[in-house]
């Protein structure tokens, strides 16, 4: 299986469009970073870094996730539907691997190269913004980067698995497309969203409360994909 | 190998988009609301740049300190009665307090006018250094792969 992720993470189409797409969010993080109106008032002194470390989360906007919410789902349809629309399927499913294992390779991918390339895409906007203080911000990093690993993780984790079985469930690319943008993005914005990633942010729930309901649907959703992805038909 | 190749023209990239949007960066995309202080609160403000200022303090009588709260030193105190104008820096993107004095009497009113906007020079430099250093390994790669 070792292989199958090692070829389907340097596909070069799936790491172009990645990297577009951290283009396009650096772009983002960058633009919060000169236009941040933040005024915080206390009662006490503030110490190093929690005036920068604050902010840090904060990046990530709905105009980020726009971004993720429709990369995401290409990513998957392309490695997941494209084949099977192309009959380039009948070749990689006729390898010495279970169904199961080719698209489960297919789903680390996609999963890995995004974690890799979104938080690195924030931890370098970010760094490059405060190295005039380069201390301060490596602190403020060292300090928030659980959580930053923790956001992406499990928030890409559902929007790949959610894509994924999307994929697996359409009849052609483009409805792939389309669904797994509307299902990402529509609830997000109608504010009924089962995974309160924009809580998460603006830390009114607790890590737990981000974690369970995200986890559980990740699990779901990629056992459904796995499942019906290994006893569907490859076309 | 192709994933390390893209990985490091992200970090090319991601240096080239950094340092263009900081440069274009103008005094009329920088905005400070006033700031109301009384005792015993502190304000904080984000700079998203190094600025230059115009800083007028309005109200009562009594000493109106700036602390650099990312390097935990004061950067400018100034005796207030009731009115004073004073030309200030931020002299790099991050958090900055304003306070009065214990002593002071009366509430103050802050306003902050952006006069030129900057880029440090260490800013600057960090950024070439991401740039150069990803595209020397990146050289090396394609360098490799051509043999």
């Amino acid at each position: 299986m070792k292989e199958l992720i090692r070829r389907e993470i340097n596909d070069p189409v799936i790491l172009i469009l990645v990297l577009i797409g951290s283009l396009l969010a650096g772009i983002e993080f960058k633009e919060n970073l000169l236009t941040f109106a933040m005024r915080m008032s206390t009662t006490h002194s503030l110490l190093p870094p929690y005036g920068i470390s604050s902010s840090i989360l904060k990046l990530f906007t709905e105009r980020t996730y726009s971004v993720l919410a429709f990369l995401i789902p290409l990513l998957a349809t392309l490695s997941i539907r494209q084949d099977r629309d192309s009959g380039v399927a009948f070749v990689v499913y006729s390898l010495p691997y279970r169904k199961w294992e080719i698209l489960f390779s297919k789903f680390i991918a996609i999963y890995s190269i995004s974690v890799l390339f979104f938080t690195t895409t924030h931890i370098v906007i970010f760094l490059l913004h405060f190295s005039a203080t380069p201390i301060i911000a490596v602190e403020a990093i060292k300090l928030k980067l659980s959580l930053l690993l923790t956001f992406y993780l499990f928030l890409l984790a559902f929007m790949c698995s959610l894509s994924s079985l999307i994929a697996i469930l359409v009849p052609n690319s483009s409805v792939s497309l389309l669904l797994g943008f509307f299902f990402l993005y529509l609830p997000t914005i109608l504010g009924i969203s089962i995974i309160p990633w924009h809580e998460f942010i603006s830390e009114e729930i607790s890590f737990i409360e981000f974690v369970v309901p995200t986890v559980a649907f990740t699990l779901v959703c990629l056992s459904l994909f796995l499942i019906i992805g290994s006893r569907r038909d490859v076309v | 190998m192709r994933l390390m190749r893209v990985f490091l023209v992200l970090l090319i990239l991601l240096s080239i988009i950094s340092m263009t949007m900081q440069a274009l960066f103008s005094t009329k995309e920088v905005y400070y609301t006033p700031i109301h202080i009384q005792l015993p609160w502190y304000e904080s403000v984000y700079s998203p740049s190094a600025i230059a200022l115009k800083v007028s303090v309005n109200g009562g009588i009594g000493m109106v300190t700036i602390r650099d709260i990312e390097l935990n030193e004061t950067l400018i105190f100034e005796n207030v009665y009731h009115t004073k104008i004073f030309s200030f820096v931020f002299p790099h993107p991050g958090t900055f307090e304003i306070s009065v004095s214990e002593n002071s009497t009366g509430s103050f009113v802050v306003v902050l006018s952006p006069i030129e906007v900057g880029f440090p020079r260490s800013n600057w430099n960090s950024h070439l250094m991401i740039l150069s250093f990803s595209a020397f390994i990146l050289a090396i790669l394609l360098w490799r792969e051509t043999k």
